[in-house]
């Protein structure tokens, strides 16, 4: 009876998680069918060894540096991205649960308001925004007449990444630290402690659940990102999305879109278990 | 009404005038409801004081009051003469053993006994020493280790009280401590409150809505009703003579008869006029008559009668219900004394002296 009762659950995770994991890692291991898609019956390992390695003229492999980079740079604007976010999240939070219960609930509101446009809507409302003679640059002209020509930079990109991962790592943080009973609060200043005691020694710690979680919700899908990096950044500096994307598209490199991608989901569970075990 | 006098002649005899902790005139006010309202009270050094009433009348207010939880709308209060309510609560020398003890769940027993310590910066060599002392002092020895998730209520309690005394405050404030526990457990931490206290003369300032436990541990109690002081006095002071009704009901059992003054008799409903000890200033009074002051007899001649119609035995003494024309009333004989038989007629003889007319 209990093992229905898990069924739909399990059915689903397997449906929507296992299968396509394992279709993708199928798919990794095929041979590349030049005009798209995959060789179903041929297996190779092509893929995996075009993941990092590369055939030069003469036919040698070498490693392919560009991949590298572009690997260490995801993992950059990942860490840059869960690093700015949280240190928006975290004082925003605080403010917020000290607010009175009504006026909590409103900015709990507005904080979600921005899923409630498509991501890529929201890219290009920031283009809009950063464009040359756009309105930053209007608000600004009469201290910078030329414009900060702040599109297509990593500054762009780094807004648009915060501005689309700000809620992701505020929401659980809010959530834990609202769940801070009061009494504890109060102890600690019984104690003689501080606001920096207070949020070192009592605060932090016990919405450390809270701040695991946005750090792992704002890492795991901006390392993956592609969308806002590429609208922003104008398609200079490419990051593992952006290359999968291409394998799946003009590329066409089913197995090694898939071996990418596999990479890539190893990659942030590797600084997930790291992030949590400490 | 708060018993300003008494409380100044105590602090004459013990350190020429300034109580430790002197409460003037504090009004609190939430939603238009009177928390507390003109609560004045002097705590002299390395008293045992009991905060007594029912939920809401206020005594958890002034305890958080104290603590600095709460700004009052008005009034003052004076640590060793010093304003204190200006002062956020990290800045007041006085700790607080909390109702649900507020361990931090994130730190061992050492480290929460160690929170304050390390809050006034001091020396750590100090801090070790103050924490082993503290946690000798409640008999945890062994248990530093242990976050309070693996402890019973009895030990968190314990550890509450170790975090409060450590920082050795000018006054411990408790806050309902021992009402998670049970019974036997409650009776334990009982004694050992009570050994703490002598043991290190830091005055207590004990908030409960347990009779029992404010008169066996406190050397002064104020009984507290709807944001007021009802009455400041001794545990035997409050017993023995409650300064109205509610006090006498509150504080111990009580037959309470209602009665008008006849020259130096007061008159019951029955018509029946009793001698009684006076502690009110008007014709209208409430008699108390505590049930162990008073005995059983032949119901011919006495005022108070009725027919028996419950016994209640406990071991140590027998209750005997009596219902008459004023109510049934309550008599407590001692152990040994012959019960009476349900339905038999009975006479209440109240002790001499025993009776006493109060406010109503």
């Amino acid at each position: 009876m209990r093992a229905l009762l898990a069924a739909p659950a399990l059915l689903a995770a397997v449906l929507l998680l296992v299968l396509p994991l394992v279709l993708m890692g199928y798919v990794s291991t095929l041979e590349r069918n030049p005009n798209g898609g995959v060789v179903w019956a041929v297996h190779s390992a092509q893929a995996w060894i075009s993941v990092l390695w590369d055939l030069d003229f003469d036919g040698k492999r070498i490693l392919n540096t560009d991949s590298l980079r572009i690997f260490g740079r995801s993992l950059l604007v990942a860490a840059l991205t869960t690093v700015i976010t949280f240190v928006i999240a975290l004082p925003t939070a605080l403010w917020m649960v000290g607010q009175p219960p009504r006026r909590r609930m409103a900015l709990l509101f507005l904080v979600t308001v921005p899923f409630w446009t498509n991501v890529l809507v929201r890219a290009y409302a920031w283009v809009l925004l950063l464009r040359a003679g756009g309105l930053v640059d209007q608000a600004v002209a009469p201290l910078v007449p030329g414009g900060l020509g702040l599109l297509y930079t990593p500054t762009a990109i780094a807004l648009g990444m915060t501005y689309a991962f700000l809620p992701l790592m505020l929401l659980p943080i809010y959530l834990s630290l609202e769940a801070i009973d009061p009494r504890l609060i109060e102890a600690a200043a019984d104690l003689y402690a501080g606001r920096r005691r207070m949020l070192l020694r009592v605060v932090l710690p016990l919405a450390r659940p809270g701040i695991v979680a946005g750090m792992a919700l704002v890492f795991v899908p901006a390392l993956g990102s592609f969308v806002t990096p590429e609208l922003l950044g104008g398609g200079k500096a490419l990051l593992i999305g952006n290359l999968i994307q291409g394998q799946f598209g003009a590329l066409r490199n089913w197995p090694l879109g898939a071996a990418m991608a596999i990479v890539l989901l190893l990659l942030a569970l590797a600084v997930l278990r790291a992030g949590v075990r400490r | 009404m708060p018993d300003r006098s008494l409380a100044g002649a105590a602090c004459a005899r013990h350190d020429g005038g300034m109580p430790l902790l002197d409460v003037q005139a504090l009004v609190k006010t939430y939603a238009g409801l009177r928390a507390l309202d003109g609560v004045s009270v002097g705590v002299e050094q390395g008293q045992f004081f009991a905060l007594l009433g029912p939920s809401g009348c206020g005594k958890t207010t002034l305890l958080r009051t104290i603590a600095g939880f709460v700004q009052p709308d008005s009034g003052t209060v004076l640590l060793e003469g010093a304003p204190l309510l200006h002062l956020p609560p990290e800045r007041r020398p006085v700790n607080t053993v909390f109702q649900s003890y507020a361990l931090f769940p994130h730190l061992t027993v050492a480290e929460n006994v160690a929170f304050g310590l390390e809050s006034l910066r001091l020396p750590r060599a100090e801090v070790a020493a103050r924490v082993a002392e503290a946690v000798r002092l409640v008999r945890l020895e062994g248990m530093e280790t242990r976050r309070p998730a693996a402890l019973s209520g009895g030990q968190q309690q314990r550890v509450a009280l170790a975090r409060a005394l450590a920082p050795r405050p000018k006054a411990l404030l408790l806050d309902e401590p021992l009402s998670a526990l049970d019974l036997v457990l409650r009776r334990e931490m009982q004694l050992e409150l009570k050994r703490l206290q002598r043991e290190l003369g830091t005055a207590f300032i004990f908030v409960t809505h347990d009779q029992t436990e404010a008169l066996g541990l406190a050397d002064r109690i104020a009984v507290m009703r709807a944001g007021r002081i009802e009455q400041l006095g001794s545990p035997e002071e409050v017993y023995e003579r409650p300064v109205n009704a509610y006090v006498a009901g509150f504080v111990g059992e009580a037959n309470l008869v209602p009665a008008t003054r006849v020259g130096a008799l007061w008159r019951v409903a029955t018509g029946a006029c009793l001698a009684a000890e006076v502690g009110v200033p008007g014709p209208e009074a409430v008699l108390v008559l505590r049930p162990e002051r008073a005995s059983l007899a032949d119901p011919r001649d006495q005022p108070l009668h009725g027919a028996v119609t419950l016994t209640e035995y406990d071991g140590a003494g027998t209750t005997v219900h009596v219902a008459g024309p004023l109510g049934t009333l309550r008599v407590r004989l001692p152990p040994g004394a012959a019960r009476p038989v349900v339905g038999e007629a009975v006479g209440i003889v109240p002790d001499p002296g025993a009776l006493r007319a109060v406010n109503a």
